[in-house]
């Protein structure tokens, strides 16, 4: 009789909550309605979001792992966790009030979602590479379902490019990772981080190369330029909804993921910051200079997503301690503004192909209150002072630059201020007096759509004021610095 | 016994190529397609096909894996026994959540 | 060793004929064999349910459903006309000399690893015994989230074809009239493929 592997619930309550939501909402689906199902899902998410609070370790205690290590409750996971879930409940919100308009409001889709919720918490609680993989394919696969959920050409297309372009990016991962493992003999993050430091020449060829491959994988998941063509027709093809939740909580699985394997695992292997200081350099340039020439709103969007991949991925060429509360701050601030921006545009969206910038002219006078929140969410997007956008992006290129990367953040910041003018053009049409007949959708009094906009704009003010409110938690560097464990 | 099972074999297929009666008529000739008729509405000349047969063949795969994941289970059971009664339970319970969803669905009847 | 370099170099033959064929089912075919001399290879490094995994997953149902598209799509014409990227071949040629000389670089200076050692003596020749214990102990976590994925892509297949009538959400104008979805942008043609 063999020993038994060391079950724990405690660290893997936060997962099984979700995944009990994901498969009530496919089996109760066929007997309970669809919005009935979703307020269990959002109590769900609450209750996984406690659970996760009680996971905190404080100074001195040992975070909770369990399966041999193969899931590490850590703090780092918990702040991500309760990302996720930030962003997993915006999106639930939202749908309630649009989903039936844009032909979602069946039991499946909140299936899906929460399986995709599933997947991402795996990969923040995650302890070695093969946990990882299978979150980021869970989560993949979910995603793909998601984007293709809506009776349309336009989700159907844009299903079909993300399924396509996804799975060579898997593909890609799966290949790096197999090659890391061959290098380094050890798939946990601390085996890996303990076995670089003593490999023999040929080895660290393997190392490099596998590093390389999962940067590249990484690419395609977070859409970092080169690998971002997908990210454009996905979020704008698919349902706004969807979008809300493919450009917050599946990006910030993905850094998640990428947070472990660079700045844990991989911290001591050579060569990857550099290739990645170019990827970045890419993304900047491509996405702030294609946001620029959009005509649609929600397009605009989604390469505003892009041009944010850049920024955020400027954190993980700090020192882990200072890159890893950075990306951590700057995680939730993009979470938020991005999930209230796309939740108004979903409520005022005529079709899902979202609406034309020119269409928000003269906005506030008819919706006063939106107008108001997408100035906030759009100011806090560009990276203006009195929002919490600002300080996000402070802190991300101040953990590049304090690291040496002095040519890149002087890029980010000319990029941040070519940024201003794609986010003040929309923001300053909003306010202009406009006669034409209002071309957003007119009906409606949406509840949870206000009462996510609201708090998500609150969110961000609040945050920009009293940044130590979040980034209070994350300050430690002890955190960032174990992502591997010892 | 390579020479045997070859000779074999070859035996068969030269023995009844040599002695059998051959009478053809069209139906025999036609390509094999499942019962369908290649040249005339069959498949690959333009006629609609069922998105079900598609289906079926992926949950096919999607069970054959698992098929995979429980053979070494098997094999190794009596060594891991208390345990692992639990962890088979919990990962066909998981399966059979997809199961009940498929059942409800009426993805298995075929009408 | 004669066996491996064989099983190896048929692997190649099918991976080119995969490659260079012009008809889709002759590229399915040559994957086939490809497939299957990969679980030879498999099988002759001692890996044996690998290899049987590999017949049985690999060259069995994925092919399966391979051919299976390849007829549903209609794609069993030979593709003709031009390459829209231009000079890809040129460039997948060099890519790939470079890569299988990288490769044969690192593949001559590679040494195990310490824990690699480990982790192969655990599996002991890898018979399905031995990957059932370690399965079902050292990796446990990435074999129940594996029934997860495996839930998502029976749940996510069904319901993009089957899919669900939206239910009315509730959501009212500023009189407390339900309020109509949005027009469908077309009608889908009743669960067809053109075959």
């Amino acid at each position: 009789m063999l020993t038994p592997p060391d079950v724990a619930l405690a660290p893997l309550l936060p997962i099984l909550l979700v995944l009990a939501g994901a498969v009530s909402s496919t089996v109760l689906g066929f007997h309970l309605p669809r919005r009935t199902l979703t307020a269990i899902n959002l109590v769900l998410l609450l209750l996984s979001a406690a659970a996760m609070a009680l996971l905190w370790s404080g100074p001195g205690e040992l975070p909770a792992t369990a399966f041999g290590g193969s899931l590490r409750a850590d703090n780092a996971a918990v702040l991500l966790g309760l990302t996720i879930v930030a962003g997993s409940m915006m999106a639930l919100l939202v749908s309630l009030d649009t989903a039936y308009r844009a032909r979602l409001s069946f039991p499946e889709f909140d299936a899906m979602l929460m399986y995709a919720v599933t997947g991402t918490l795996l990969i923040a609680f995650s302890g070695d590479l093969i946990v990882m993989l299978i979150g980021l394919e869970v989560m993949s696969l979910a995603s793909y379902v998601l984007a293709t959920l809506q009776d349309s050409r336009r989700a159907e297309e844009s299903g079909l490019k993300y399924f396509l372009l996804g799975s060579v990016g898997s593909a890609v991962l799966i290949y790096g990772l197999a090659l890391v493992y061959g290098a380094t003999g050890s798939l946990s993050y601390g085996g890996i981080a303990a076995a670089t430091a003593g490999l023999t020449p040929g080895n660290l060829g393997l190392l490099v190369g596998g590093a390389l491959l999962l940067l590249a994988g990484f690419g395609f998941k977070v859409a970092l330029a080169p690998f971002h063509q997908w990210t454009p027709d996905v979020y704008s093809g698919a349902p706004t909804t969807v979008s809300l939740f493919l450009s917050t909580v599946v990006k910030v699985a993905a850094f998640a993921g990428m947070l472990r394997v660079f700045g844990g695992a991989l911290q001591n292997a050579p060569f990857w910051a550099s290739a990645l200081q170019l990827l970045i350099a890419a993304t900047l340039i491509v996405g702030n200079a294609a946001s620029l020439f959009q005509t649609n709103f929600k397009r605009m969007l989604a390469y505003s997503a892009v041009a944010h991949t850049g920024f955020l991925a400027m954190a993980l060429l700090g020192t882990p301690g200072l890159g890893g509360a950075a990306l951590g701050y700057y995680l939730l601030v993009y979470t938020l503004m991005t999930g209230a921006a796309l939740a108004i545009v979903a409520a005022l969206q005529r079709t899902e192909a979202g609406m034309n910038i020119s269409d928000l002219r003269g906005l506030y006078h008819r919706h006063p209150g939106y107008a108001v929140a997408l100035a906030a969410c759009l100011a806090s997007l560009a990276g203006l002072p009195p929002f919490a956008g600002f300080f996000g992006k402070y802190l991300a290129f101040q953990a590049a630059f304090q690291n040496g990367y002095v040519w890149l953040s002087i890029l980010a910041v000319l990029a941040s201020v070519a940024a201003l003018v794609y986010y003040l053009r929309p923001a300053m049409l909003l306010f202009m007096p406009d006669r034409t007949p209002a071309r957003e959708y007119p009906h409606g009094q949406r509840p949870a759509t206000n009462l996510t906009v609201a708090l998500g704009v609150a969110a961000i003010t609040v945050l920009g004021l009293l940044p130590n409110l979040w980034y209070g938690w994350l300050a430690d560097p002890a955190i960032w610095e174990l992502l591997a464990g010892r | 016994m390579l020479g045997i099972a070859l000779g074999i074999g070859v035996l068969a297929v030269l023995v009844s190529a040599l002695l059998g009666p051959k009478k053809a008529s069209r139906a025999k000739l036609m390509a094999y397609e499942s019962g369908n008729d290649p040249e005339h509405g069959g498949v690959g000349t333009g006629q609609r096909f069922p998105v079900h047969f598609y289906l079926v063949a992926m949950l096919f795969i999607v069970f054959d894996i698992e098929t995979a994941f429980f053979f070494p289970l098997a094999v190794a059971y009596q060594k891991l026994v208390p345990f692992a009664f639990w962890e088979a339970l919990t990962f066909v319970g998981l399966l059979l959540v997809g199961y009940y969803y498929i059942l409800k669905k009426g993805v298995l009847e075929w009408t | 060793m004669i066996a491996f370099l064989l099983l190896g170099a048929l692997a190649l033959v099918g991976a080119v004929v995969t490659v260079a064929a012009r008809n889709a089912v002759h590229a399915a075919l040559g994957l086939v064999g490809t497939l299957l001399s990969v679980a030879g290879l498999f099988a002759s490094l001692s890996a044996s349910f690998l290899a049987a995994v590999q017949v049985i997953v690999y060259a069995g149902a994925i092919l399966v459903l391979f051919l299976f598209v390849i007829m549903l799509l209609n794609a069993h014409q030979p593709v003709t006309g031009r390459d829209p990227v231009p000079f890809v071949r040129e460039l997948a040629g060099i890519g790939g000399v470079i890569l299988a000389g990288a490769l044969a670089v690192i593949a001559f200076s590679y040494r195990d690893p310490q824990p690699l050692a480990q982790g192969t003596a655990a599996l002991r020749g890898g018979t399905a015994g031995a990957v059932g214990e370690t399965l079902l102990t050292r990796f446990l976590l990435p074999f129940e989230a594996v029934s997860v994925l495996l839930l998502v892509a029976i749940v996510g297949a069904v319901a993009l074809v089957r899919r669900p009538a939206p239910q009315p959400d509730g959501v009212t104008d500023a009189e407390g009239v339900a309020l109509p979805g949005e027009l469908p942008e077309r009608t889908a043609p009743e669960g067809g493929v053109r075959a």
